[in-house]
């Protein structure tokens, strides 16, 4: 976006925040406040007050929990509530998503419906998604993948290359003999 | 007391532990204009004797000329209780005095300072402070109970004025024709004199001051670590806040108003407590001891509630405005 981040003043922070969307690994929603409510307080940011309720269930309802807008955090299962923070993460339109480990308490089927979605919504808007995880079941929706390894960038590749990279067929057998 | 304007002496601190002062001063006002009556008042502690018990206990006494209209309460409409106290050895007997003096029926006989004594009657005041229980009784049975005074030294003159009379120039006026041996006071001067006495003067008014102080301190302390601790349970949700790009004077707010919903919540029951208080005080003391909730004291209460909540929450909201949103999820 094209600002240096580090030694910016808090309130410069602020306005760069503002363009980020958010996805952690623990959902992080309120947990006082209903899924609608959750997103809403997203959309009050932009200083959408007046139609913050109609946005947060449009959004809500893209994630497919149409059904689910004024239920509260505690009854909704893992993947409805990182859907809901999706949804947060979403629904201000930014240029860039953070997520960091989305799919780390979810089970096979929820983090692939969650990436599927994650990835669908942003081709839909033309974002950004940057997005850190150990979970290899979803490297595939990713268009790029730099591997990480104690620090280092071990690669940078598109997921076929990767893949390739990664297949046991070409492992060096002797890699497993000590 | 049914007077406009008060002779005290100067070394008077309250009406209690009065000084005297000479009768004459009270006589040589009757020569100022406006001046309708002047009432002398005798007062004093003397050992009652509960006739039941046998055991004596300081009773606080009035004395004046049964004929002056000196007190205002309606038993003293009734001639038959002004001639019974012309009687010698008769005193009425307060109503409101605590059970500890024994029976307050007209007719119980028993001894004050080694006199006998009749109850002839009874009202309604109550005692204080400095009185468990009061009587009153005529200026001469105040000679022969607290001889050896005379009576031509006075404890307090009450002076009534003409109707149409204006207090203030009267007050003046007397205060400029009396020596400075007597201190002359309005009736709102008196009372502020006595209550600025109890409340500044004595140190039970600076005790009540300390614990309102005290409390304020200890209250600030303890709202700051509920504050706090409620700010550390949900302190991944305000880094989310955060993160969100939501600025700090937002946090700020959240903190503030969750001090003041505090505030009111606190304040509620606690002043339905301290309304039961003062019932509970005003009843060990048979509803005699001067103490109300007003309204002025109940505002005072709130604000300092409020301001002691508020203060709690701008400490411990520092937590929350250095928190890094991106060190809280690591």
């Amino acid at each position: 976006m094209g600002h240096e981040l580090v030694g910016m003043s808090n309130a410069r922070l602020v306005e760069v925040r503002r363009g980020i969307g958010f996805i952690f690994q623990a959902h992080n929603l309120f947990e006082s406040l209903t899924a609608c409510q959750n997103v809403a307080m997203a959309v009050e940011l932009q200083g959408g007050f007046r139609n913050k309720r109609e946005q947060a269930v449009a959004i809500l309802e893209k994630v497919g929990l149409g059904h689910r807008v004024d239920y509260k955090p505690n009854s909704l299962s893992g993947g409805q509530k990182q859907r809901v923070a999706i949804a947060r993460a979403l629904v201000n339109r930014p240029q860039l998503i953070l997520a960091d480990e989305p799919t780390a308490a979810l089970d096979k089927e929820s983090s692939r419906n969650i990436v599927t979605l994650l990835q669908a919504l942003a081709k839909e808007d033309g974002c950004t998604i940057l997005m850190v995880t150990h979970d290899n079941r979803i490297l595939d929706v990713a268009d790029r993948i730099i591997n990480l390894v104690d620090g280092y960038l071990e690669s940078d590749t598109n997921p076929r290359e990767f893949a390739a990279a990664h297949d046991p067929k070409n492992l060096d057998p002797k890699m497993f003999i000590l | 007391m049914d007077a406009d304007v008060f002779l005290v002496s100067p070394q008077t601190l309250e009406l209690s532990t009065s000084q005297s002062f000479p009768r004459d001063r009270l006589y040589q006002t009757q020569s100022i204009a406006g001046v309708a009556r002047t009432m002398p008042v005798y007062v004093g502690y003397m050992q009652w004797r509960n006739p039941e018990t046998r055991r004596s206990r300081a009773l606080f006494a009035f004395a004046f000329n049964p004929r002056d209209p000196v007190f205002l309460m309606p038993e003293f409409d009734d001639p038959g209780l002004i001639a019974a106290m012309e009687r010698p050895n008769t005193v009425l007997f307060d109503q409101r005095s605590r059970p500890e003096f024994g029976p307050q029926t007209p007719g119980t006989t028993t001894e004050v300072d080694r006199r006998q004594v009749v109850i002839v009657g009874n009202y309604t005041l109550g005692g204080g402070f400095t009185a468990d229980g009061t009587a009153m009784m005529s200026d001469q049975n105040f000679l022969r109970f607290f001889s050896p005074r005379p009576l031509d030294r006075i404890d307090m003159g009450l002076i009534q004025l003409a109707e149409g009379a204006d207090g203030e120039t009267v007050v003046q006026a007397i205060d400029a024709k009396l020596p400075n041996d007597v201190l002359v006071l309005t009736k709102d001067e008196i009372i502020a004199r006595e209550q600025r006495y109890w409340l500044i003067a004595a140190s039970l008014g600076f005790i009540f001051g300390l614990g309102v102080a005290v409390s304020f301190v200890v209250g600030t302390v303890i709202v700051y670590q509920i504050i706090y601790t409620d700010i550390s349970d949900h302190y991944a949700e305000y880094a989310t806040l955060k993160a969100m790009g939501y600025r700090n004077w937002f946090l700020f707010g959240v903190v503030i108003q969750e001090a003041l919903i505090l505030a009111l919540m606190g304040y509620i029951p606690g002043y339905v407590a301290s309304v039961a208080v003062y019932e509970l005080a005003s009843r060990a003391t048979s509803g005699t001891l001067p103490m109300s909730m007003n309204m002025g004291r109940g505002i005072f209460v709130l604000v300092l509630t409020i301001a002691m909540c508020s203060i709690s929450g701008l400490i411990s909201v520092r937590k929350v405005i250095t928190a890094d949103p991106a060190e809280v999820f690591s």
